[in-house]
């Protein structure tokens, strides 16, 4: 090549050099659009969330035991916790059944169904929660229906189960659809073809390929149910010890003043969120892991 | 309209993507950056674009250091891998859009911007579809208003990145001596990638071959095809065999049988390349390689014989004349007509 | 045959059977019981309830609260997907994480953390007093706890979307002379119409439908204070049902044309939702 030896000038007067924080690009606005998403996340999230954290850790250990574990709060916990697994592993499984008709089955109404399962994201927890306690309370369609045989549903705490699969359910079945389409029913076939009963194909097959889907699922449900409030406070009975679950005894603490008890709690649950939501990450990184190996 | 690129390096984390890339494309002339995937070949076309920075190094454009302007600055032509258009626009909106979003000042009315895209379009042979949108067209029609897009900034240099990429086989095949022509008729200093050597030997006037974010060679189609400098551009542009060998004293053996080729003063081991049309059967008794026909099948008005050596994995492909090829099993010598010999490539390396 | 799961008909019956009962049970059923309530007093009642000052006034809240943290969440989720997707930078998967944390925040929790900033007994508290500057107990408050409960809806719709379409476009659009805004205004936006509007709207559905975390910087106060859905509970208690149900028919309504473009914009524009959280 016939270049002549240029001494080449690396120091300054290039391009305006960005931070080493973000790679170079000809697209602008990295600092502007960066700099907001920032500051916005810390003003509405990061800071209101650390200032709890902070209110917890100014409390002594021995406070901090006493109204976060208190027999009250132990028993709300109890319940919130043991209601979400319930209805939780209720949605898994009605999930699974629903996810499998709207992606395996075509029958007329199926858009309108599809979109119905949507219904208890798009519907203010408030109109559930007095919808559902309106059909399960005593004189209601289904209450009046069970109430002879000497079943009580609502203001009690199978209520909070009942408002907890309702909120619960699309978490199950939008998680599982996309897997179980992925599938493809050609992969049963091939099962069929190779002698696998429905049951094996079921077993061996269809599970272990939407099972982490079918566990994400059930984890987002589960976390929405620990912290539901909405849906939840109209059936429960709300009877301390009881029927009482732990994002009322927040309010209720908060309504008399009781800033250190609220705030411990509220410490618990959201520690309990994070590892929640830690769960449902790792899971999610190690099923796309699997998905490209 | 020349172009220079001297000591261009670009690094990405701990990976270097160049080193010390040194190029220069003459006025008007069609060049082709070639090589496998990750050479480095895309990089370099983007930083000559604009749209990557390089480390070090300078990109001059007619003597002057451009490597500070911005890439609408450049004034280039870019045509992306996948197009990139603009989905909700129509095909003569999207040939428009690097007049319409010019300043104000320096806007050409809607009028002009209309007349000067339909101009493009009929250069491109589009005439009739600018009201169409673009997944209304074909691949091949998608690469074409692509390029309409490009020339519409009036650009000094036109990149194309994998032109012909995205493009099932039969349209590449067209495509390729359309732009071929398309670009002796606007006559632009163009600079296109690929990794495929048949298209880069096809279409360009000379060829830039990459590997390792190092340039290999630059020459024309012929001279990177018939004098390859090294081994690995030996193997990389055309059909190649390759038989490890041992040099000394200005000959080289092959297990003790000798093979007619230039040593060039190499001793030690080496490997031998030669190409399927560079070789022939010997006669009983030639000096050759021995190997035993696999394979024959008819190619292109030839026989291509699939020949294995005992001892070694790559089977040895050569092109006789039809009636002359020997039965499957049979047990031949193989005469390299044109070898080149290089030293032998570390084993990693080989597999790279 | 034997083996596929999906001819044998009789399960196929039996799976479909459980499937509608199971959603007629919990999602029809409370969804008729609101109109049905609603209605139970008369058209004129229900009528009356919704014209009453207090629901008209609890109407207009909530129409202002959603006007107001709906298109902060907009400017938020453009300029976090913008730099999220265009750029390279350590970090990112974090960045990602931390947006999509108020879905992990129990609603109350949410409330909670701008009662102890804000409140009386808060941090700032005591200056925000000196100054009279209340925002627990007031608007403020509720559009801060609506901002932080909606804050993920929009980023999560475009991340992913935007991430997909890659840079090409736009740098095919700076190639060519457009500046950063024109990019944005002419390419981006247009490409990511579709998913934003989606975002939209299951942000406007949820800032409007909120109540777990309003309930607690409200204060309830009735005719300043309450939104729609915190006037329902208050109706409720109040044993007013026919009242209550009559408004909550209402955000019942909202929760339907939600789901009806939400479907709309699936079927035709083929956007792919993330949904909910």
């Amino acid at each position: 090549m016939d270049l002549p030896d240029i001494s080449v000038d690396t120091g300054g007067g290039r391009r305006p050099r960005r931070s080493s924080f973000v790679q170079p690009s000809v697209i602008p606005g990295f600092g502007l659009t960066f700099g907001f998403t920032l500051a916005w996340l810390c003003l509405i999230v990061l800071l209101p969330l650390s200032a709890l954290f902070l209110r917890a850790t100014g409390m002594s250990w021995h406070d901090f035991l006493e109204v976060g574990f208190s027999t009250r709060a132990l028993r709300a916990y109890q319940l919130s916790f043991g209601a979400s697994l319930a209805a939780g592993a209720v949605n898994t499984v009605s999930g699974l059944i629903i996810a499998w008709v709207l992606v395996r089955y075509s029958f007329p109404g199926k858009r309108l169904i599809g979109a119905l399962v949507d219904l208890p994201f798009a519907l203010p927890t408030a109109v559930a929660g007095i919808a559902l306690t309106a059909l399960y309370a005593q004189n209601g369609w289904i209450g009046g229906l069970i109430a002879p045989l000497g079943v009580k549903i609502a203001f009690t705490r199978a209520g909070v189960v009942i408002a907890l699969i309702f909120i619960g359910l699309p978490f199950v079945v939008r998680s599982v659809e996309p897997v179980l389409a992925d599938v493809g029913a050609d992969v049963e076939e091939a099962a069929a073809t190779l002698g696998a009963t429905p049951l094996q194909t079921f077993r061996r097959v269809i599970l272990p390929a939407i099972g982490p889907a079918l566990l994400t699922g059930f984890a987002l449900a589960f976390a929405r149910g620990v912290g539901e409030y909405g849906s939840v406070i109209f059936i429960a009975g709300n009877m301390p010890y009881r029927s009482e679950i732990a994002p009322l005894l927040i309010v209720t603490q908060l309504e008399q003043f009781d800033y250190a008890g609220a705030t411990a709690i509220a410490s618990v649950m959201l520690v309990a969120a994070f590892v929640v939501l830690l769960f449902v990450n790792l899971l999610q990184r190690w099923t796309r892991k699997r998905g490209v190996a | 309209m020349s172009l220079k690129l001297a000591n261009i390096a670009k690094r990405f984390g701990a990976f270097t993507a160049l080193h010390d890339i040194n190029l220069r494309a003459r006025p008007g002339e069609f060049l082709a950056l070639l090589g496998p995937s990750g050479s480095g070949k895309t990089t370099l076309l983007r930083i000559i674009a604009g749209l990557e920075f390089p480390e070090r190094g300078t990109v001059y454009y007619e003597g002057e250091d451009i490597t500070q302007l911005s890439v609408a600055e450049r004034r280039i032509g870019f045509v992306f891998q996948q197009y990139a258009l603009f989905k909700h626009m129509t095909v003569a909106e999207n040939v428009g859009f690097g007049l319409s979003v010019r300043p104000r000042r320096e806007r050409p009315p809607r009028r002009e911007i209309k007349a000067r895209a339909q101009e493009l379009l009929d250069l491109v042979q589009l005439g009739d579809l600018g009201r169409r949108l673009p997944a209304q067209l074909s691949g091949g029609q998608r690469q074409r208003v692509a390029l309409a897009r490009a020339l519409a900034v009036d650009p000094k240099l036109l990149l194309l990145d994998e032109p012909f990429g995205a493009l099932d086989a039969k349209v590449r095949k067209e495509l390729r001596h359309w732009l071929r022509e398309f670009h002796d008729r606007v006559g632009l200093t163009s600079i296109f990638v690929t990794h495929d050597q048949e298209e880069a030997l096809e279409v360009a006037d000379r060829v830039v071959v990459m590997s390792n974010g190092a340039i290999e060679q630059i020459g024309t189609p012929a001279e990177v095809y018939d004098n390859p400098v090294n081994a690995f551009v030996f193997d990389f542009v055309g059909e190649s065999n390759c038989v490890p060998v041992v040099a000394a004293d200005g000959r080289a053996t092959f297990r003790g049988t000798p093979v007619a080729v230039d040593t060039a003063g190499l001793r030690g081991a080496g490997d031998l390349y030669f190409r399927p049309h560079a070789a022939r059967i010997g006669s009983e008794g030639e000096a050759g390689l021995p190997a035993t026909v696999a394979l024959v099948r008819p190619r292109e008005g030839r026989a291509r014989v699939e020949a294995e050596i005992a001892g070694l994995a790559d089977v040895i492909e050569l092109d006789v004349a039809p009636d002359t090829a020997p039965a499957v099993g049979a047990t031949v010598t193989i005469v390299p007509t044109r070898a080149r010999l290089f030293p032998a490539r570390e084993p990693d390396e080989a597999a790279a | 045959m034997a083996g596929t799961l999906a001819p044998s008909r009789t399960g196929r019956v039996v799976l479909m059977v459980l499937a509608f009962a199971f959603l007629a049970l919990f999602i029809v059923a409370p969804l008729v019981a609101v109109f049905v309530e609603a209605l139970s007093k008369g058209i004129a009642t229900y009528g009356a309830a919704l014209v009453e000052p207090d629901a008209l006034s609890a109407i207009k809240l909530t129409l202002l609260v959603a006007a107001i943290s709906v298109p902060l969440n907009v400017l938020f989720g453009l300029a976090a997907s913008w730099a999220i997707t265009k750029f390279d930078f350590p970090a990112k998967n974090l960045l990602i994480t931390l947006i999509d944390l108020p879905f992990s925040v129990s609603p109350v929790v949410a409330g909670l953390i701008y009662v102890l900033l804000f409140g009386a007994q808060g941090w700032l508290g005591p200056w925000l007093e000196a100054h009279n500057v209340q925002i627990i107990f007031a608007v403020p408050g509720i559009v801060l706890a609506t901002t932080f409960i909606t804050f993920p809806f929009v980023a999560r719709e475009l991340i992913p979307l935007m991430e997909e379409q890659g840079r090409d476009d736009e740098e095919a659009a700076i190639s060519l002379g457009a500046s950063g805004w024109q990019a944005f205004r002419k390419v981006t936006l247009p490409n990511v119409r579709w998913a934003l509007l989606y975002g939209v709207l299951l942000c406007n559905a949820r800032a409007m439908g909120e109540f777990g975390a309003v309930s607690v910087v409200s204060g309830h106060i009735r005719g300043k204070t309450n939104t729609m859905p915190l006037h329902v509970e208050i109706l409720y208690n109040e044993y007013n049902f026919a009242a209550a149900f009559a408004v909550a028919s209402l955000l019942a309504l909202l929760a339907l044309a939600t789901l009806a473009l939400k479907s709309i914009l699936e079927w035709r524009y083929g956007v792919h939702g993330k949904g909910h959280p």
